[in-house]
């Protein structure tokens, strides 16, 4: 049993007098969907959970946990990746789901105003009817939350183009643990002061807890093309990407697939990939129709330039949309080859591509395990997925191994060890190969700047300088964590 | 010349001596806070490209390398700072423009420097030189302290050297010119701005709206079909705007100016001389009337220039906390207001 080193039943009595009946959970059956995230290979039960519905509620919830010093852990939808929502034994989990209303949608502003369960698909849905939508696009968007989106900086296919969540956030309502709500931002353009906006994207809800956010809205596109360019080599695939970017082009999109998944996705989807090809790209184009028709005959020039043997251009919906569905289907398709697969998320400087490409290769070789490559070139975050088979003795324990040698080599090229999933619990010992220990003590300090009693969120995110330590400082290897069955994209 | 061990050993020495400095650059963006005292250190012989590629999108630049000097680097390969931050009397160095996290004019649609910072190497108050972030687009390890650094005007430290994404020079460019009075500009600037045009500029005074269309050529020949107006002839009027050297702004008169940012289709301010940038979104003002009221009217912040912004109470205090946490022995000089008064 674990040890409470706080009044149980006092601060349980606290809860249920803040928010309706119903909206604390403490039994073990309903506790049970509160048990991981998206990560599901790392499972904790938590003490109880608390589903707010006002901010008013989410404000009582801290005060009461601030004072007893009661560890929250905030939960948007429970898609994240890297385990930032694993309950807490003796914690609080903090679910926002009930929060999931759309409060504003003001076309002239170009600007939305959401509770933070609101869906993130559901945004660019509500703005349809003026013609305009929210860019960021991470592949759990039909479930995931725009409060877990801010709590990870999330991104998505069109990042490259459009940006990541802190570009598309204008302002946001967060409750600090104290209890005090702080309005940051709002429908206009930067916040006066020290960048509070900037360090609570991706803060993984270690910072406070954000009860409104205010995003801004894009204009649809006028035009749009895709792109299917297939290529012989790998490397010349990843010269390609170097070369459109550097002709002066940023695509909204810019996928690659290495042949392992381009026959995996084509078996499986039927997207008419070429299964002889060894990589290929797509290639989104949006703007005007001139616009796009223009970049579109020089994006062909500089991948034709750059080896491509074949080239598919689709200007209808149902072609772009069947170009995409390889693409899409991919991690599915991958996981048909083999029982368990590993997902890394490390990002790269684009120039490393074709290097990095070959070094996970011969690990490939030298682990004896396959990967295959799906990644959003555009931007250098690789996402290779190490197939293995959980049930063979010392496969897990090797595809684990090789995750790490992923992880460092990313780190070694300028890159880093993640793009888009977070720290999290997953990679929290790949932090102490990215950071040195005078690093992490800012961080640190950073943190208990908003959180002096540190109960938002503890344990995530930063490895203590205690953890990086005993791992031998520079050198990581195996990832600790059991990480089969993962579902990543 | 690579200064990094000079103003290391000089920030650490000032750390143990508990002795007061403040960071310089070019200076050319003094006039906009108050002065502030402690002992001057300069980044201003701290310059040069360290990394740049092209492809990569991404320059690494020494903090007092001049804005002049970089966009001359990156012309050569057809690429500008997306945030285009002022150069005032021509003056201004990329340590400066992150410090002070000023952008120019297309700002709405291509981001400020904050947006497009991607690292920062920065010695902090104890004289620790530390590196954030890095040179890829997409990281998500740790907090985001490079983008903190951006518009700190150096209360976290001081900025060694930046990393920054790059936007690729558009092809073609024009401007604009409509006739209009406030009212109706903010209505015609609102209108468009829910249309996918290419526009990368907006510029309002004394009844005459600019804009500015950027992209490929025919992009910008269907845009100016679409757009009507008058073609205004190719000058550096886009520059004399980011810069505050076009004949408006001395128009504001020789007082104080204000910057307003605020919701874009805010109503103008009645009887006031008025600049509008941004899609509406920005607008300067000669300071006099109630302009406190007007903003609290519309929503967003004003500052003084010269004498700065209020900042609200809870969110001061947890900047000021962030910054004891970056300088504990509070070291740097900002010339940004960050102390919390007591409550009357």
């Amino acid at each position: 049993m674990a040890d409470f080193p706080f009044n149980q039943a006092l601060v349980f009595e606290l809860l249920r007098g803040v928010v309706p009946a119903g909206n604390l959970i403490s039994d073990a059956e309903g506790l049970k969907p509160y048990e991981c995230d998206g990560l599901t290979a790392i499972r904790e039960q938590p003490w109880v959970v608390v589903l707010p519905e006002t901010e008013q509620q989410v404000v009582s919830v801290l005060r009461i946990c601030n004072e007893y010093k009661v560890p929250v852990v905030p939960r948007g939808a429970g898609t994240g990746l890297s385990g930032g929502a694993r309950p807490h034994e003796i914690g609080v989990v903090l679910g926002l789901s009930k929060m999931n209303r759309i409060l504003e949608i003001d076309p002239e502003n170009g600007i939305a105003r959401l509770e933070p369960g609101v869906r993130n698909l559901a945004i660019s849905e509500a703005a349809a009817e003026h013609g305009l939508y929210y860019a960021p696009d991470p592949s759990s968007q039909i479930a995931c939350s725009i409060g877990g989106n801010v709590a990870e900086n999330s991104g998505g296919v069109h990042c490259l183009k459009y940006g990541l969540t802190v570009h598309n956030v204008l302002g946001v309502r967060v409750a600090t643990c104290d209890g005090t709500v702080l309005e940051i931002g709002g429908a206009w353009y930067d916040a006066p002061g020290l960048d509070l906006l900037a360090v609570l994207c991706g803060s993984e809800g270690m910072l406070g807890i954000v009860t409104e956010i205010t995003v801004a809205l894009l204009p649809r596109p006028e035009s749009v093309s895709v792109m299917l360019a297939a290529f012989k080599d790998l490397g010349a695939a990843g010269n390609a990407v170097a070369r459109v970017i550097g002709s002066g082009i940023v695509p909204a999109g810019m996928e690659m697939m290495d042949r392992l998944a381009v026959q995996a996705a084509e078996q499986f989807a039927r997207a008419g990939y070429p299964e002889d090809a060894e990589a290929i790209l797509l290639v989104e184009l949006d703007g005007t129709e001139a616009e796009v028709a223009d970049l579109t005959a020089q994006v062909e020039r500089e991948v034709r330039a750059s080896g491509a043997y074949h080239i598919d251009i689709a200007k209808t919906t149902e072609e772009q949309q069947r170009l995409w569905k390889g693409r899409k289907s991919a991690f599915p398709a991958v996981g048909r080859l083999a029982p368990d697969y590993y997902c890394m998320d490390g990002t790269i400087p684009r120039r490393e591509l074709a290097g990095v490409l070959a070094e996970i290769a011969s690990l490939s070789e030298n682990y004896g395990l396959p990967v295959a490559n799906v990644f959003h070139a555009g931007d250098g975050n690789l996402h290779p997925l190490i197939l293995f088979d959980a049930n063979k003795p010392g496969e897990l324990e090797a595809a684990e191994q090789m995750g790490g040698d992923i992880l460092e080599l990313c780190v070694r090229v300028g890159g880093t060890v993640t793009g888009e999933h977070g720290v999290g619990v997953e990679k929290l010992n790949q932090m102490c190969v990215q950071f040195r220990p005078a690093e992490l003590a800012q961080f640190f300090a950073l943190k208990k700047a908003w959180d002096p009693n540190e109960v938002l969120n503890p344990g995530k995110g930063i490895p203590t300088l205690t953890r990086c330590g005993e791992l031998g400082g520079m050198h990581v290897r195996h990832g600790e964590l059991p990480l089969p069955e993962l579902e990543r994209f | 010349m690579d200064q990094t061990e000079l103003l290391t050993v000089a920030i650490g020495n000032a750390a143990r001596q508990k002795q007061s400095v403040r960071v310089c650059g070019q200076g050319s963006k003094r006039h906009l806070l108050p002065e502030v005292g402690g002992e001057m250190v300069s980044t201003v012989e701290h310059t040069g490209i360290v990394a740049h590629e092209p492809e990569e999108l991404v320059v690494t630049v020494r903090a007092g390398t001049s804005l002049k000097e970089l966009k001359r680097v990156l012309a050569r390969e057809r690429q500008i700072l997306a945030s285009d931050p002022p150069e005032f009397s021509g003056l201004g160095s990329i340590g400066g423009a992150v410090a002070t996290g000023l952008s120019g004019p297309a700002r709405p649609w291509r981001g400020s420097i904050r947006d497009t910072l991607l690292g920062v190497d920065l010695i902090n108050g104890r004289g620790e030189h530390l590196k954030f972030g890095g040179q890829v687009m997409k990281n998500v390890a740790g907090y985001d302290v490079s983008r903190l650094c951006a518009g700190a005007f150096s209360s976290l430290g001081l900025i060694l050297s930046v990393s920054l994404r790059l936007q690729p020079k558009p092809d073609y460019e024009c401007t604009l010119r409509y006739e209009l009075d406030a009212h109706d500009a903010i209505n015609f600037m609102r209108k468009i701005a829910q249309k996918p045009h290419p526009l990368t500029g907006t510029f309002w005074h004394a009844g005459q709206l600019c804009l500015r269309l950027e992209g490929t050529e025919n992009a910008i020949e269907a845009a100016k079909t679409r757009l009507g107006g008058e073609l205004a002839p190719a000058t550096d009027f886009w520059e004399s705007v980011r810069d505050h050297r076009h004949p408006a702004f001395s128009k504001l008169g020789a007082g104080e100016i204000v910057r307003i940012v605020c919701p874009p289709n805010a109503p103008a301010p009645a009887d006031s001389e008025c600049i509008m940038e941004w899609g509406g979104g920005l607008r300067w003002l000669a300071a006099g009337g109630d302009i406190d009221a007007y903003v609290a009217s519309v929503g967003g912040w004003a500052w003084h220039i010269g004498r700065g912004f209020s900042i609200e109470a809870g969110q001061k205090m947890i900047m000021a906390r962030l910054r004891d946490a970056f300088d504990p022995e509070g070291i740097f000089c900002s010339p940004m207001n960050l102390e919390v008064e007591d409550a009357d």
